[in-house]
């Protein structure tokens, strides 16, 4: 077999696994509030930057990094849901949430740019050129790292969904948001903490792409396609499929560019992500959430 | 029989709203002073005022044209700026290799974007609600792949439009008298939509597909119709967009292009393109980045604020 091809899949499934982390928070906001987050990519940007921030102000290391990023866009996120789209909710505005996601994307990215400037940011600690050599395919080690870690924290946030009180709830909410009223949940609040968790996914996310992609407030436009596929491959609001997903996808790009080119990656995936629509917009598990 | 009744009764009740709304004579008094006023205002204003209203004349017919797919029927076409950045770039191959002037340049975006709306919209349309608005992205960010790696698009440098007039005055004009035609055309359009069964249908849609294709109306046709329709318009807004920006381009690269303000070293590419935009005069460019979010965010606007 051919060893390009052999070194593409690894690459495929190491991609993948962060993609699965990158899909499932704008999935679970979907799945339980039906609120499309288009500013999800660019919560992802945020976190980068926190990172970068921390990194080179204080020396943190990307990957400890990880929990000060994600309560800092759970709390962001939060606020976001709790003051600007709880009442979009409330006034029966539903359709107008999508675009006040748009302009809070736009928002974010100006916001970056002054912060941050356009320049190209990154994140290079002493490990990140060391690598594994093993029948000839190399395994970089940040990237089995942050497989690893994104893999964890998913299931993380499974057990959370599936054990606790608040998960339970969670799920309640997105099966049947009358029951769960009926049942005294508070729906509201329910729906700050799930956009809070999505945002803290997606800082999660953005603090793993950090030693493997360069940093710029548009970084958000490509990998919100990847949001999009993972999260319609897997089925909308499903933990597990988003796995799953991401990992198929992360191999179907990575086998892709192997074969055509790498300027058409960005193509691949989105064109996975209306294929899937057009064929089987309940996603690839076929299911309509955890159980 | 009793068919050809209904109709006559539709026509007629059609007819009766028309003649109420050419009755509102404040109404309509208003609205030709304004038509006149802003016929009359390139003999006024300075250049700068008038590229103001030349920007606002576009975004609003890409607001229109967003409201025929958006509003009346029903199905959020996010993504609609695409449309915007395949006109520009028809018009301009058109022009650069065909050697087409310039009216039937914009013709020709604007069919070219019909031609692309109903070949995507026969599959696309038939996803309902939220995944058709992503799905319209994603189409955006493909066709923005695509077109970065033509060899026809010219890839990143894009496309610059042969010069029209050397004179910056003469220029400014005319593309304030085109950007004006155009969004009288996409009002009118919309008018027209609005009081016949075109848009009784695609209203019908809205409120309910199932109930609208019961009574007969064939709703594949409908939509695709009126995403073509909105595609033209938009199609044709690219194009006669005037982002010739003659004399001021410069400034405005670095204004309101974020992406071509930057100073690092790392993104030669983006100062490549943006170079072909400065250099420029009396010419129009368009790069890959005309199809981003600066032109859809101001038809989101748009389409919040006109969103019936």
């Amino acid at each position: 077999m051919n060893e390009g091809l052999v070194q593409a899949l690894v690459n495929g499934i190491l991609l993948g696994g962060f993609y699965a982390i990158l899909g499932v928070g704008f999935s679970l906001v979907y799945g339980v509030m039906g609120i499309i987050n288009l500013a999800h990519a660019s919560m992802v940007m945020i976190g980068s930057y926190l990172t970068f921030s921390l990194f080179s102000g204080i020396g943190l290391d990307p990957f400890l990094s990880i929990p000060l990023v994600a309560a800092a866009l759970f709390v962001i996120s939060w606020l976001v849901q709790k003051y600007l789209l709880n009442s979009l909710i409330r006034r029966g505005f539903m359709g107008m949430t999508v675009v006040s996601t748009f302009g809070l994307n736009l928002f974010l990215i100006n916001v970056a740019l002054l912060i941050w400037s356009a320049d190209y940011r990154g994140v290079v600690s002493s490990y990140s050129g060391v690598a594994f050599e093993l029948f000839g395919i190399r395994f970089p080690l940040v990237r089995i790292i942050i497989l690893a870690l994104s893999l964890l924290l998913t299931y993380v946030l499974w057990l959370f969904l599936i054990r606790t009180k608040t998960g339970k709830a969670i799920r309640a909410v997105s099966l049947n948001r009358e029951a769960a009223v009926l049942m005294g949940i508070d729906v509201y609040s329910i729906y700050n903490i799930t956009f809070g968790i999505g945002g803290a996914l997606a800082g999660m996310a953005g603090a793993l792409l950090s030693p493997i992609s360069s940093i710029t407030p548009f970084m958000g436009g490509p990998l919100l396609g990847i949001v999009f596929s993972v999260a319609v491959l897997g089925g909308l609001g499903n933990v597990s499929g988003a796995v799953i997903a991401g990992i198929v996808l992360g191999v179907a790009q990575v086998v892709g560019v192997h074969f055509i080119g790498t300027s058409w990656q960005l193509a691949i995936s989105y064109g996975i992500f209306i294929l899937v629509l057009l064929v089987r917009p309940q996603g690839l598990r076929g299911v309509k959430f955890v159980k | 029989m009793r068919d050809l009744e209904f109709k006559q009764q539709e026509a007629a009740l059609a007819r009766n709203r028309l003649l109420a709304q050419t009755r509102n004579w404040p109404l309509m008094a208003v609205l030709v002073a304004i038509t006149l006023l802003l016929v009359a205002a390139p003999f006024a204003l300075g250049g700068y005022w008038m590229r103001v209203l030349t920007v606002v004349f576009i975004f609003a017919t890409m607001a229109e044209a967003v409201n025929i797919i958006a509003g009346y029927t029903g199905y959020p076409a996010l993504g609609n700026a695409v449309f915007f950045g395949t006109g520009a770039y028809v018009a301009a191959i058109a022009a650069n290799e065909l050697g087409v002037s310039l009216a039937p340049a914009i013709v020709l975006a604007g069919l070219g974007c019909v031609t692309y709306a109903v070949v995507l919209g026969l599959p696309i349309l038939r996803l309902s609600g939220r995944y058709f608005l992503m799905a319209t992205l994603g189409l955006m960010e493909i066709t923005r792949e695509v077109v970065l790696n033509l060899d026809i698009t010219g890839g990143a440098q894009g496309q610059i439009f042969p010069s029209v007039t050397s004179d910056p005055v003469l220029a400014n004009r005319l593309f304030y008298y085109l950007g004006f035609g155009l969004l009288l055309l996409t009002a009118l359009a919309t008018w027209w939509i609005q009081n016949h069964n075109i848009g009784l249908a695609l209203r019908a849609i809205k409120f309910d597909e199932e109930a609208a294709r019961a009574m007969g109306i064939n709703t594949t046709v409908y939509k695709t119709a009126a995403w073509a329709v909105s595609a033209f318009f938009t199609g044709m807004g690219g194009p006669s967009t005037g982002i010739s920006w003659p004399t001021s381009s410069q400034q405005r690269s670095t204004r309101s292009r974020p992406r071509c303000g930057c100073t690092s070293s790392t993104c030669s590419e983006e100062r490549a393109r943006c170079s072909v935009h400065c250099s420029a005069p009396a010419s129009w460019s368009f790069s890959p980045s005309s199809c981003g979010p600066a032109s859809q965010s101001s038809t989101i606007l748009f389409l919040v604020l006109s969103s019936c």
